[in-house]
């Protein structure tokens, strides 16, 4: 469990440095879209630094924890979990339309938001255990009992965005563990099927949007303004950008939270396409150095951690972005390190922190 | 074993790896590719649209929804008008050229509006907080047409003048209660207004201006007009016409009564639908914070409440139908059962007093309620218990609201059934020691005409829309909900039958109307102040049905501090309500029992000794038949005898004979609730003679209804005014 000269060698830093790197653009843009510079409250500005620093220290925590450990306790971590979820639902705290919010004090956190990383965990070790094997109805059925009961919970709450992340992920490792091509095929045929099949019995609101991003001139004022507003601030940014802190979108508050889930399209407007292309580049980066630990990692378990999360990055970064700019339907996904708000945060630097344990301990300690 | 599954395996993850490195790309460099299209091919057509987005944008507001009533009548509408905003982007531009054009602006608007110059001229120099300039200001809204002329005449830059709207209440002060009112920008602050803002106010609309002030198409086709969408009208379940007869009967009982205020509300009891409700004094939503009548304004803000939900007291004997009907519900009395009133109880070792302090002697049950004897209401609660009674008094929804749709409403205040001792139920049996609300009587009165069925009371019908072309479609219709059934129906057709005979020959006699068959219960509670009852301050009120076999009206009424010369509730609000009620039937068209004949229960006169020429003039005078039997000059004998009530229109026989030895018994009539005058004709057609002593109703007399006595026997009668 010790840390040793060997493993502090293999800390891949580089991935550190480009997640503060992803992190600075991040609070420099809630800043310009809290109003800071026009005289507005500095709090979530100084609040997204206080999240950075102590989602550096739980980061760091999480390294020196040797990752097996986790996999020891993932049913502790499930159930801890799931009774939060199930908590959630029960108090129904409601901001946003939405009940995913645990009050403690004054903030709040997101079960949901943390329901992510422990699923990864749980599918990771479940794979492992399968030993290979996982095209078998048992097996599979197996991955499907665990992820459902959550799923079901945190689509309830309504958190639609979560619910798709953690499917995407899930997809994904079960695509990466090897399953057989036409069990996957016929399961996202089945998916696509199964979501004209649930259209009619989604929320009214999910409904919209799923139209509205289908046909942006349906709705103009209601459901699409979200959309036809943020393509405005990203377009009116041009090559580059109307400048920091300049943006008239977020400042004539035409765009609706453009802290958190719209924090893209202050961006984009501020800081142009260059700007906007940095930090695409920067995700990039950043999800290709993660999974390119998936071939170092000394076990199944290890790689199949990394490969959820790197999935989770890959779905949220590309969904968030694609929202803004009209390629995918509009959900509660936010930026990681970018949108403002700790549970993301949080959840966010523990998962790096899992990718770097998984490529510091690569080779047998005792050697 | 295992070896060649797992090479095979690890080349599938191999090609997997890189499937997902594939991936990976794709979705990222589509990113960049729709970035690249948003912002560097469409940019700047979409720059240009967050600028004028920025410059140019106007809210409308949305026309705000009628009110209406169940007949489509208009309550609330909204007129329009116009307003004048500063597009500063203009005014800047043309700045450049005169740069004193703010100062001349402001003095001429100044001249039509009427604002100080000042004030105009602020608004024309705001910015926004970071001191950039502001895209649009409204200098004036809800202006008249002929200033706006004036001002469209000046042909000022950057002034544009739209159409607004105004609420407007075409009946004054009418409904004023339920209608309440809007603030300058249009959104609800009391009654309908504010409970269905979200309804009435529809939602705004964008204009992005498509051509500057010089009338210059701008070079980029990116103007748009994003249309309000109107507000949806709200039809209430009021009837017009009944509102106002309503409206009428309470502002003459305020001025006949000096009262401090006067409440009712009619209502559905099969639907729940409020047909009427009116507290008076009321105030003119046209002009709510006229202060011509008031000192302060604290008492301006007083006069918006709506005390039929609002007003919380101790209703006094009207609650007595909660104990009534949780005494029968629970099977505790019936008709065999005797109750004593010797003027007062002594309970937990207190001394109660009933109201008549003289006491109502032996009565039953339903002479109890008729009487609105105290002493008989706590042997019922002594016999209930407490938790027993409080079973029922939460059935009836006291000490909650009733959810009316109206946005204030109080809950009245229920001991907690730990602090109820011996002394503290008696008190609640006959309505003491619980505050209501109008509502919550209403609604107890309507469960029991409804067979016991609680409805939920709802002032809206419906909502509905109309287009540009005045079709309506309805949006969504309130239907009757039932809340619960708190009362068994054999339990409510008993309390139902005791209730009309409060009525018919009760405390409730002055409510009574020809022709219909009404059920009710008076009140008149002294009115707390400090802890203490204030000596002079009642509240009289009635709550009561009709027609009884097929109730379709439930009606509360109180008087608020009547005149304490004369404040029984059986004096001054029982006529009240026999006048809405009779208004009411009108107006809802209400037919009376056997197509306009009813049924009048008449004490047959004494035509003994008559001649029978005589004899059948005075009895066909009285609505009899007669039916002449035996032979002889003069009527010896009559059947049914003389002084018993016979329906009217019934056949009486006539025995015949010659003159002397005739039969000249008169059997003693009831005279309950007759007032001295009543009773003397009465009693004179049979040949009796009055001995009267007090003043009101008739209360006792002497001999008992039913005795066979010589026609020339004198009755004395005990008169007093229905005390409750």
């Amino acid at each position: 469990m010790a840390i040793n000269k060997k493993m502090i060698k293999n800390f891949d830093f580089s991935i550190l440095f480009n997640v503060l790197c992803i992190c600075a653009i991040g609070i420099a843009t809630i800043a310009s879209a809290t109003g800071v510079f026009a005289g507005g409250s500095k709090r979530n500005f100084i609040m997204q630094i206080v999240w950075t620093i102590i989602g550096v220290i739980l980061l760091l925590i999480t390294v020196f924890i040797d990752y097996s450990t986790f996999k020891a306790y993932y049913k502790v971590l499930y159930i801890i979990n799931l009774g939060m979820l199930v908590a959630v639902s029960a108090l129904n705290k409601v901001t946003n339309g939405a009940s995913s919010w645990f009050g403690i004090g004054s903030f709040g956190v997101q079960p949901s938001e943390f329901m992510k990383i422990t699923l990864i965990i749980v599918v990771a070790k479940k794979i492992e255990e399968f030993d290979g094997d996982i095209n078998n109805i048992k097996n599979i059925g197996i991955l499907l009992l665990y992820s459902i009961p959550p799923l079901i919970l945190i689509y309830k709450e309504p958190d639609l965005g979560t619910t798709l992340i953690i499917i995407f992920i899930i997809v994904g490792m079960v695509f990466m563990a090897g399953l057989d091509l036409r069990v996957f095929f016929g399961g996202i045929g089945v998916a696509i099927a199964s979501i004209f099949a649930i259209f009619p019995f989604l929320e009214t609101h999910q409904q919209d949007r799923i139209k509205v991003f289908l046909d942006p001139s349906l709705d103009p004022l209601g459901a699409a303004y979200h959309i036809n507003q943020s393509m405005i601030a990203i377009g009116s940014g041009q090559l580059w950008g109307m400048g920091y802190g300049k943006g008239l979108q977020s400042e004539g508050k035409f765009l609706p939270e453009p802290h958190t889930d719209f924090i893209f399209s202050v961006l984009g407007e501020e800081f142009g396409f260059i700007g906007a292309l940095i930090l695409v580049l920067l995700y990039i980066s950043f999800i290709l150095k993660c999974f390119k630990v998936t071939k170092i990692a000394k076990d199944k378990f290890g790689e199949m951690l990394v490969t959820g999360i790197t999935a989770m990055f890959l779905f949220q970064a590309f969904e968030n972005i694609g929202m803004t700019i009209g390629l995918m339907p509009i959900t509660g996904i936010t930026l990681p390190f970018v949108s403002y708000g700790g549970s993301s945060m949080l959840t966010s630097m523990v998962a790096t922190g899992l990718v770097l344990n998984v490529g510091m301990r690569r080779h047998k300690i005792n050697f | 074993m295992a070896r060649p599954k797992n090479t095979s395996t690890n080349l599938v993850i191999k090609k997997r790896l890189l499937f997902i490195f594939g991936l990976i790309f794709t979705l990222m460099l589509l990113l960049i590719i729709r970035l690249g299209w948003i912002q560097i091919v469409q940019g700047p057509e979409l720059q240009k649209l967050a600028v004028e987005q920025w410059t140019n944008e106007v809210k409308i507001d949305a026309k705000r929804g009628k009110i209406l009533d169940r007949n489509g009548n208009e309550l609330a509408i909204s007129a329009s008008c116009e307003r004048v905003d500063a597009y500063m982007r203009d005014i800047i531009a043309e700045e450049e050229k005169n740069p004193n054009i703010k100062n001349e602006m402001a003095a001429e608007l100044s001249k039509i509006l009427g604002d100080s110059e000042e004030s105009i001229l602020k608004k024309l120099n705001m910015t926004l907080s970071n001191g950039k300039p502001i895209n649009s200001v409204t200098i004036k809204r809800r202006i008249e047409k002929s200033q706006a002329d004036e001002i469209r005449k000046l042909k000022l830059p950057g002034i544009i003048l739209s159409e607004d709207s105004k609420r407007y209440y075409p009946n004054g002060s009418f409904l004023s209660h339920v209608l309440g009112f809007t603030n300058i920008d249009g959104v609800g602050q009391e009654g309908i207004e504010k409970k269905y803002d979200k309804e009435l106010s529809g939602k705004p609309g964008r204009i992005i201006m498509e051509t500057d002030l010089y009338r210059r198409e701008l070079p980029y086709n990116i103007s748009k007009y994003y249309e309000p969408i109107e507000g949806q009208d709200v039809v209430l379940a009021i009837d017009e016409s009944l509102q106002l007869y309503v409206e009428k009967a309470l502002e003459d009982a305020l001025v006949e009564n000096k009262a401090k205020g006067v409440t009712a509300i009619v209502m559905n009891p099969k639907t729940g639908e409020i047909l009427a409700m009116a507290n008076k004094d009321d105030y003119n939503p046209n002009d709510p914070r006229n202060m011509k009548d008031y000192k302060d304004f604290k008492d301006v803000i007083k006069s918006w409440n709506n005390k039929a939900v609002t007003m919380t007291y101790e209703p006094g004997s009207i609650f007595k139908v909660v104990t009534a009907s949780a005494a029968l519900s629970e099977g505790l009395v019936n008709d065999n059962d005797r109750f004593t009133c010797n003027g007062s109880l002594t309970i937990g070792g207190r001394r109660i007093k009933c109201w008549k302090t003289s006491g109502h002697g032996t009565q039953n049950f339903a002479e109890i309620l008729q009487n609105s004897c105290n002493v008989g209401f706590m042997i019922l609660g002594d016999k209930l218990g407490k938790e027993k009674l409080y079973k029922y008094i939460d059935m009836f929804g006291f000490g909650k609201p009733t959810n009316l749709d109206v946005p204030f409403e109080e809950s009245g205040y229920v001991r907690p059934i730990n602090q109820i001792g011996p002394v503290e139920l008696s008190n609640i049996t006959f309505g003491q020691g619980i505050t209501v609300t109008p509502m919550q009587m209403l609604t107890t009165i309507s469960t029991i005409a409804n067979d016991g069925k609680m409805m939920e009371p709802h002032l809206v019908k419906k909502i509905q829309s109309t287009d540009k072309d005045g079709n309506v479609t309805t949006v969504d219709e309130i239907e009757p909900k039932m809340v619960k059934q708190v009362l068994d129906e054999n339990v409510a057709k008993m309390m139902k039958e005791y209730l009309e005979k409060v009525v018919s020959v009760g405390g409730g006699a002055n409510a009574a109307v020809d022709g219909y068959r009404i059920g009710g219960k008076t009140g008149t509670a002294q009115k707390a102040e400090n802890g203490r009852y204030a000596p002079g301050k009642y509240v009289s009120s009635f709550i009561g049905f009709a027609p009884v076999e097929d109730p379709q009206l439930a009606i509360f009424i109180c008087i608020d501090e009547p005149n304490p010369n004369k404040y029984y509730a059986g004096q001054i609000v029982a006529p009240l309500a026999g006048r809405i009620f009779r208004d009411a039937f009108t107006s809802l068209n209400i037919k009376p029992q056997n197509g306009g004949k009813y049924d009048i229960e008449v004490i047959l006169p004494s035509v003994i000794g008559l001649t029978k020429v005589e004899a059948e003039k005075r009895l066909k005078d009285a609505g009899f038949q007669c039916e002449i039997k035996d032979e002889g000059k003069v009527v010896v004998d009559m059947n049914p005898l003389p002084g018993i009530s016979v329906k009217s229109g019934s056949k009486v026989a006539l025995y015949m004979g010659e003159g002397g030895t005739y039969n000249n018994k008169v059997i003693i009539p009831d005279l309950h609730g007759k007032s001295a005058k009543d009773a003397d004709t009465i009693l004179k057609s049979l040949g009796l003679k009055l001995k009267s002593s007090g003043d009101g109703y008739a209360t006792n007399q002497s001999p008992e209804v039913g005795e066979k006595v010589p026609k020339g026997t004198t009755v004395s009668v005990q008169f007093e005014a229905f005390g409750d």
